[in-house]
């Protein structure tokens, strides 16, 4: 499944000087209940909801708990910021990679990177913050006013 | 075969332990809207994944969506297709 790096530089323009606006997705994540699922059911969570790139740097933490909990509230922050109408996402076409400095960018597949190109979405911003017991995202998308970069 | 009372049943206790509602889920209403009772997006993955287990099925990707997991009536109908998709 190809999947469209939304961060790209080359996304995250104005639309060659076209009208933008902004939409705003935010979650708040408890790291106990994901520590929990993760108890509960094991790699089968894991496997349903995060790529196997994400388990590979989650699990590199001496902490992996926030870590998965930063990035289900950063999967559920974009996912808002898309204003779908069905609010259930499919979790593991948003996939959170951080960067080597430290900020993460965002890769959308299948229905998600549909759903972002309907909704003329340019560019994905996201910024995730954890403490030991919450884990908070906030993600902005870009949509432009004009034909959508193919 | 599998009933759908036992089915719904199996649903609730389910709820009961997974959902993180505030309404008791033995006793809610089978078309009531989960998620306004509190359900939240992470609870629906557990909710979905402790029916897989106990139905020894897997919820196919078209049905990740509101329209599945919105209420009681509407994952007992997802399950009772899974079910007859793969018989035991």
């Amino acid at each position: 499944m190809a999947a469209q790096r939304t961060c790209d530089p080359a996304l995250g323009g104005t639309s060659g000087g076209g009208l933008v606006s902004f939409t705003v997705g935010t979650d708040l994540c408890a790291v106990e209940d994901v520590e929990a699922s993760i108890l509960r059911f094991g790699d089968k969570y894991l496997r349903r909801v995060y790529t196997p790139r994400e388990i590979a740097e989650c699990e590199r933490r001496a902490e992996p708990g926030p870590a998965f909990a930063g990035r289900f509230a950063a999967k559920e922050a974009v996912f808002k910021s898309l204003r779908s109408s069905d609010p259930i996402a499919d979790w593991k076409a948003i996939e959170i990679e951080r960067t080597p400095g430290g900020w993460c960018e965002v890769r959308l597949a299948g229905a998600m990177q549909e759903l972002a190109r309907q909704r003329n979405v340019s560019h994905l911003s996201l910024s995730i913050s954890h403490e030991r017991q919450y884990a908070h995202a906030i993600a902005i998308a870009t949509i432009s006013a004009g034909p959508q970069t193919p | 075969m599998t009933s759908n009372d036992e089915i719904e049943k199996t649903i609730r206790e389910v709820l009961t332990t997974h959902g993180r509602m505030s309404s008791d889920a033995m006793t809610l209403s089978a078309d009531a809207d989960l998620a306004l009772e509190g359900m939240t997006s992470h609870a629906t993955v557990n909710v979905m994944l402790a029916l897989e287990e106990k139905f020894d099925v897997e919820f196919r990707e078209d049905m990740l969506t509101r329209k599945t997991f919105e209420s009681i009536a509407s994952m007992r109908d997802a399950l009772l297709e899974l079910i007859s998709e793969n018989p035991s």
